[in-house]
């Protein structure tokens, strides 16, 4: 009997195991056709958090709709037309990915604002009635040095709301400049994201942990430019940034089926 | 000797954790167990300020001994606004060159100054506590609060130490704690932090101070100190980890992390922290002889002179991290930035040292009398 439940557990193991295995090969297989520029360890965009309710959107009815709620850099601040925003580009790579699907993504987006101020922005997402939210937060707290506990009740506030919702969603960590980095103290307001990623279901995009890796290998490096180059390497960033995570959006959905 | 050991090893993974994605920093206490050097820093800064202001107390009485505690003060008062003019030049020379319209909402970094004004007057009243500045603000509160209290340590720890947890429960009931700004409340919040220095300071009292032992503190055997350490150290792996791991419920992940508060000095840190003491403590007798060897000498003389070495150490940490930036992060920069800057602080250790022991055999001389500075 007991010998029996082993093999049939063993046997369970093995084909999680070699599901995780195709899903991993179809994730490399993505990260394989990215720009070289673009290019990170699989394991930045291999959050095998589930994205159910997108997933079976998409299934049962061919729809998608993304709201991005964040501040400066998803308004595409710094690129050379609003078209080069990385919500924007992500739409379209998406759409790429998904044909037969109507998909959508909406910006909800202010400059300057904290976890806070976006907190009282949220209900107007939901109105959207998006079946993923993305986000983007962390960045005027860290500039500003505010409140780490205030930032963590606030992200679990609007988490705990949208889970209400049975909303999926993705936290997207600020950008990483080595100048940036230097100036402010990013830490503890990431590793805030990070908590919530190991307290509810979701994804956290490691933005900055992507672009430190840019620096550090020299693909892309966003310090020290002449002005000449500053607007090319944010299309550049907010291109590559939007592929990465319409990776990590992708292997969710898979992970979800 | 041993206090000067600690704290020493104290102030350089301060150093080392203040320089962030260094390799070095993860051999730190702060990704071991669930509390760091600030811990450290704080209940050996209640021991020794109990032995320094009690001895004084006792020989002087209770004027002299505050007079000197509030000297002590106002010497870590000039190093905090040191420190602020530091971090404001800094950040204020580089965001000056820091064009990027990528970056344009880091770039408000300097909205601190944008009212300067305001900004000074709150960093004199310890409000504004940017990057790493929130220890000697606490430091300051603590020693003013000692100088205050010190009958009360003579004669009533015991009383003292029960007001005192109840000040340190309530905070972590009601979530008490000073304004700060711009919004928020102070990084090491004093009225839970207070604790932990007069848990130090009873100890202290009991071993070097006469007839004023309390009788609340009394230790665990040592096992059940190194059994709840052992625990400490497997959860804080746990929790590092629990990304990785499906079988641990998201509750409990939260209700440790909830539990291990750096602000309010969260319980699980605080009896983490008191575990690994009494651990220390049993491992590494008063005497050891180790202790007085070459190799750890450096060591013990950068506990010796913490609040030169706590302040140069912030500032080489912010250098460090500045070089790291310029020329590319790597194992052997890291390595060598951070024990570089070890390095430089253990010379200038030593330097301290030396000068102060000329200081006093010259005095001893018969060169120009000098006040004795105490040592808090």
């Amino acid at each position: 009997m007991r010998l029996r439940s082993l093999v049939f557990a063993t046997a369970m193991l093995l084909s999680v195991e070699s599901a995780r295995g195709a899903a991993e090969i179809v994730l490399e297989a993505e990260m394989a056709k990215l720009p070289a520029q673009c290019r990170v360890p699989v394991a930045f965009v291999a959050d095998p958090s589930l994205l159910r309710r997108s997933a079976r959107r998409i299934e049962r009815d061919q729809i998608f709709r993304i709201v991005v709620l964040g501040s400066a850099s998803a308004q595409g601040i710094g690129a050379s037309t609003p078209a080069k925003a990385w919500p924007v580009r992500l739409e379209e790579v998406l759409k790429e990915r998904y044909p037969a699907t109507t998909l959508r993504v909406i910006v909800k987006a202010k400059a300057y604002d904290t976890a806070q101020k976006m907190l009282s922005r949220l209900e107007e997402v939901i109105a959207e009635r998006p079946h993923l939210v993305l986000w983007e937060t962390g960045t005027a707290e860290a500039v500003r040095g505010l409140n780490i506990d205030d930032f963590i009740t606030t992200l679990r506030d609007g988490i705990d709301r949208l889970a209400e919702t049975r909303t999926d969603i993705v936290l997207i960590e600020p950008q990483y400049g080595r100048r940036s980095a230097l100036l402010i103290n990013y830490q503890p307001y990431l590793d805030a994201m990070h908590r919530a990623e190991a307290m509810r279901d979701l994804i956290v995009f490691p933005r900055f942990a992507i672009m430190r890796h840019w620096a550090q290998s020299d693909q892309i490096v966003v310090d020290n430019l002449p002005a000449s180059m500053m607007t090319e390497t944010a299309d550049k960033v907010y291109d590559c940034l939007a592929r990465l995570l319409a990776i990590q959006i992708m292997h969710g959905l898979r992970a979800s089926n | 000797m041993r206090l000067d050991f600690f704290r020493g090893l104290g102030l350089l993974f301060i150093f080392l954790d203040h320089i962030p994605d260094n390799w070095v920093s993860y051999l730190t206490l702060a990704n071991v167990v669930f509390c760091d050097a600030a811990e450290i820093f704080v209940f050996i800064s209640g021991i020794s300020a109990a032995l320094v202001f009690g001895r004084l107390f006792e020989r002087e009485g209770y004027v002299f001994a505050a007079a000197q505690a509030l000297r002590r003060t106002w010497t870590l008062y000039v190093a905090h606004v040191f420190l602020f003019v530091i971090f404001t030049a800094q950040v204020s020379y580089a965001a000056q060159r820091w064009r990027n319209p990528l970056f344009a909402e880091e770039m408000n970094i300097s909205g601190f100054l944008d009212d300067p004004g305001v900004a000074i007057l709150k960093a004199l009243t310890l409000q504004l506590q940017p990057m790493f500045m929130g220890i000697l603000p606490l430091y300051i509160v603590l020693l003013v609060a000692l100088a205050i209290l010190l009958p009360l340590l003579r004669r009533a720890i015991d009383v003292l130490l029960i007001g005192s947890a109840a000040l340190w429960l309530a905070v972590q009931v009601f979530g008490l704690n000073l304004a700060a700004y711009p919004d928020g409340k102070w990084f090491h919040n004093p009225m839970a932090w207070q604790f932990l220095f007069l848990i130090g300071a009873g100890f202290g009292l009991r071993h070097h101070v006469h007839g004023s032992s309390s009788r609340l503190l009394r230790l665990p055997p040592p096992v059940v100190s190194a059994a709840f350490l052992a625990l400490c150290i497997a959860g804080k792996q746990l929790v590092t980890f629990a990304d990785n791991l499906t079988v641990v419920p998201r509750g409990f992940v939260d209700l440790i992390w909830e539990m291990s508060h750096k602000t309010d000095l969260g319980p699980l840190r605080l009896l983490c922290f008191l575990a690994l003491a009494h651990v220390a403590v049993v491992m590494v007798p008063e005497d050891a002889g180790w202790l007085r060897s070459r190799w750890v000498g450096p060591v013990v003389r950068c506990g010796q002179h913490s609040l030169e070495i706590f302040c140069i150490g912030i500032f080489l940490s912010v250098a460090g991290h500045a070089l790291l930036v310029e020329y590319g992060y790597g194992v052997a920069m890291e390595a060598m930035v951070s024990f570089g800057g070890c390095g430089v602080l253990m010379l200038i250790a030593g330097f301290l040292g030396w000068s102060k022991g000329r200081e006093r055999a010259s005095r001893g001389r018969g060169g120009p009398p000098r006040p004795a500075g105490g040592e808090g």
